[in-house]
């Protein structure tokens, strides 16, 4: 039971993480929080992603 | 319903106009992600990648035959439908594009039969030359043509004297406010269209379980390229959207859908409007509250300018603009939250096994090709009534053609184009039931300019394995 | 002064590429329908598939060279031409097609390869119809196209049809014997043996009735007899020389003997039009577009022709040679 429940907040919680962070992105990206922000945030993100799928190689992508 | 040769004219140049983007769009992301493949596979020589070069390089080539030919029509029909806009917009855009025949049709044109056909005749390196060259031909393409698209839509660096154009500032006219914008916004389109277009493919044999050291690779490169492009486009989008509202203020005010002066405070942000132009309100809106305010004023009470502060003579017509725009932005959204749930799931290691996921790239395989349609219809829509935007109006550039000729080759050109919308699809459908296996990958990954210097290198024992067309 | 001056010849230059390059591949692609044999009509696309693209590229050159150099003009003419060229624009679409599309099945190959030999065609026919259109002179008033768009349709333009037609399946079989190897050396005999009197009878009869249709023909072999009689003599010789080199060695002179005959024909209408860019209605002065246009145009051209010329050599050169009969990438 205990089991389950927090099985199912784990997903809740991945679900949920990612959201807010992808919402973040956009709105700081499409300049809602001014250039500056846009631009960094456009940094963060590019940064980020290139450094996570240069780290994380998904699985059975052999290098 | 009486003919009228000015629409009819309009018609035409937007359906085959609309049908031709979709094969650049394609072929200017393929070449770069092929010229990229084949740069891994002789850095690598993992044969994987010759066998993904070689599936999508059959893919290319249809796509980009497709897309040659029903470019020749275009750079017929400026004068065919719209002689009077040939004749005063010809001295600013005619050297664009005779420079763009030169510098990329001809390379492109050049260098794709190698590309196709000559893995066994020039050797591996010099073949990736080719390849990268048919690439930068894409590329100089795309920046003339937008170049050309961009002048019409921001003039500059024109006078007109007696009734004819003159071009006083060529770094104008090419450089004009718009270019520099919308050039990376076209560019990281097609490179995006091209990741869905590989991802979504590997996506499906992955659900089926087929082909999976292949799926892999392109899954995770396809992702991996989404996920950075799309970040930069959204950017690149807002950049894009502030140059327009400065320039063509009437084209972004009818993107948003909003009527008065000013819209209310809050203002929503629209997904849904029925247009009623002539009354120049809304019969109906459906949006989401203070949205608009936020992604448009940057600030949660902000008013939103209307269409109304276009004299109605000059204002074009806002259903087409809006629901150009709104599927735009609408898959740009969709596809930063698959971007999202690619970097979570990567981070997870479930990237290939999260099937709902898959599922979702498989679905999202041509959105590419439908978001660039729906801003380009934003682009050119917006800008009527004008052709050249505040210069020529569309209506007073039509040529002496009757209408009963018009829509006698408009009908032709339906049916062509259907014909080859429907032989395209059938065989890219074969390709992929078929599988990237069914081309043998053990083309040797050497080689030098002596292959190409040498004649007649023909029967070699490896002759099957050369690129080009997939075996039958 | 000069500067539409070498527009004008930076135009007739891509014109007479075209011309010749296309020329040869629309002749192949004709002959796709007397040929009965799968294997030799698969060798012959083969011949022709690598480099057909640059072919068709310098139609285009044409078009926008226009366009940029000749505004007026390119605006009278298209409207004036818009039937032929839309039915040619679509031809030459299916016949672009068919080259990826034939590869990809055998079973419905024999189709595809009808619609490639009626694609070639029609295209040809239709850049005869073109021809003969702008002989026979366009309606225009001030800048813009008065006549109907129906003109070209008249026994003149159809003549100039059947001669470009016949012009082109002549350089295509003077192609076949070049790159086929001798297994296709009867068929293209027989083909050259066929078109070649045809031609010429077509070609000679255009030239004489040229004379009735427009009496600005008749003013310039009056103001240039002795040009236009050696290009005439040039055309009747190559072509005899060509007759007589059919399926003898070196393979390739029938091949250069049919561009000389073609080169010559395209530089004696070159005469007859100039200085005219509308034939006889606007001459390329009236027509100029800006003079920044054209020095913008010239100088890519300067600079950029001769790249493309050098690479474009460089993709016949891989070519070079006999074709594969099993095709360049060893699966035909």
């Amino acid at each position: 039971m205990l089991k389950n429940l927090s099985l199912t907040f784990a997903k809740i919680l991945g679900f949920l993480v990612p959201s807010l962070v992808g919402v973040t992105f956009f709105f700081a990206i499409i300049g809602v929080f001014g250039l500056g922000i846009a631009v960094a945030g456009l940094l963060v993100a590019v940064i980020g992603a290139v450094v996570l799928v240069r780290r994380v190689p998904a699985e059975g992508d052999a290098r | 319903m009486s003919l009228n040769p000015a629409t009819l004219a309009r018609v035409q140049f937007a359906f085959t106009v609309s049908f031709h983007i979709i094969f650049p769009t394609m072929s200017i992301g393929l070449a770069m992600f092929l010229a990229v493949i084949e740069g891994l596979w002789l850095k690598t020589k993992n044969d994987l990648y010759l066998q993904i070069y070689r599936f999508w390089l059959s893919i290319f080539a249809m796509g980009f035959g497709v897309g040659v030919v029903t470019g020749i029509v275009l750079s017929f029909e400026f004068g065919l439908g719209f002689a009077r806009f040939a004749q005063l917009a010809g001295p600013a855009i005619g050297p664009m594009i005779a420079l763009e025949v030169l510098t990329s049709f001809f390379l492109e044109a050049g260098f794709l039969g190698i590309m196709l056909f000559g893995m066994h005749r020039v050797g591996p390196t010099l073949h990736y030359f080719a390849t990268c060259m048919v690439a930068l031909g894409t590329l100089l393409s795309a920046s003339w043509i937008l170049s050309a698209n961009s002048w019409m839509q921001t003039p500059d660096g024109v006078a007109v004297r007696n009734g004819r154009l003159v071009v006083v500032n060529w770094w104008h006219v090419l450089n004009n406010p718009s270019w520099l914008v919308r050039l990376p916004h076209m560019l990281s389109a097609a490179y995006l269209t091209a990741s869905f277009l590989v991802a979504g493919v590997g996506a499906w044999y992955l659900l089926r379980g087929k082909h999976l050291a292949f799926a892999k690779k392109t899954v995770a490169l396809g992702t991996a390229s989404a996920t950075v492009l799309i970040a930069g486009q959204v950017f690149i989008g807002d950049i894009l959207y502030g140059t327009m509202l400065k320039h063509q203020p009437s084209k972004m005010q009818a993107a948003e859908g909003f009527w008065e002066k000013e819209s209310a405070s809050p203002a929503p942000y629209y997904w849904v409007i029925a247009p009623n132009q002539k009354e120049q309100r809304n019969r109906f809106a459906l949006g989401v509250p203070y949205l608009g305010s936020i992604w448009l004023t940057h600030s949660l009470h902000g008013r939103v300018e209307g269409l109304k502060n276009t004299p109605a003579e000059q204002q074009p017509i806002m259903g087409m603009v809006f629901y150009g725009f709104r599927i735009m932005y609408g898959i740009a959204i969709l596809m930063f939250a698959v971007a999202t749930a690619s970097l979570w799931l990567r981070w997870k290691r479930r990237l290939f096994t999260t099937r709902w996921f898959l599922r979702c790239l498989v679905m999202m395989t041509p959105s590419g090709i439908v978001a660039t349609l729906g801003g380009w219809y934003l682009a050119e829509t917006g800008r009527q009534p004008w052709v050249i935007f505040g210069m020529l109006r569309t209506i007073d550039a039509v040529s002496p053609v009757p209408a009963q000729t018009l829509l006698a080759t408009l009908i032709a050109f339906v049916c062509i184009y259907a014909f080859f919308m429907t032989a395209f699809l059938v065989f890219v459908a074969r390709i992929i039931r078929r599988g990237p296996e069914s081309a043998s990958i053990h083309a040797e990954a050497s080689g030098s300019l002596k292959n190409a210097l040498r004649p007649q290198v023909l029967d070699s024992p490896n002759a099957t394995a050369a690129l080009g067309r997939v075996g039958r | 002064m000069t500067l539409p001056l070498l527009c004008a010849a930076f135009a007739a230059l891509s014109i007479t590429l075209y011309v010749l390059l296309d020329g040869f591949d629309l002749g192949v692609g004709a002959l796709l329908l007397l040929q009965r044999h799968e294997e030799s009509r698969d060798h012959m696309v083969d011949s022709i598939t690598p480099t057909w693209d640059g072919n068709e590229t310098w139609l285009i050159m044409t078009g926008v060279t226009l366009l940029a150099a000749f505004p007026i003009a390119y605006g009278i003419l298209m409207p004036a031409l818009y039937i032929p060229i839309v039915v040619m624009l679509l031809a030459l679409g299916l016949r672009g097609v068919s080259f990826e599309f034939r590869s990809q099945m055998k079973l419905y190959r024999r189709r595809w390869d009808v619609i490639f030999a009626v694609g070639s065609i029609v295209a040809a026919f239709m850049q005869g119809l073109i021809l003969g259109a702008l002989l026979q002179g366009v309606s225009v008033q001030g800048t813009t196209f008065s006549g109907n768009v129906l003109d070209c349709i008249r026994p003149f333009p159809a003549l100039c049809a059947l001669c470009v037609l016949a012009g082109y399946v002549v350089l295509g079989g003077c192609w076949l014997q070049f790159k086929a190897t001798s297994q296709l050396h009867g068929f293209s005999g027989r083909t050259l043996r066929i078109a070649l009197p045809l031609f010429m009878l077509a070609f000679f009869a255009v030239g004489g009735m040229s004379l009735f249709v427009q009496p600005g023909i008749v003013a310039a072999w009056q103001d240039h007899p002795v040009l236009l009689g050696t290009l005439s003599c040039i055309v009747l010789l190559a072509a005899f020389i060509l007759f007589g080199s059919i399926g003898k060695r070196p393979d390739v002179r029938p091949l250069i003997a049919g561009l000389v005959m073609i080169a010559a024909g395209i530089g004696g209408l070159a005469i007859l039009v100039f200085p005219t860019i509308v034939p006889f209605r606007i001459s390329i002065w009236d027509a100029s577009s800006s003079r920044l246009s054209q020095i913008f145009l010239l100088t890519g051209a300067i600079v950029v022709t001769p790249v493309v010329l050098g690479y474009s050599l460089f993709a016949y050169w891989v070519f070079r040679g006999k074709t594969p009969e099993e095709g360049w990438d060893g699966y035909e």
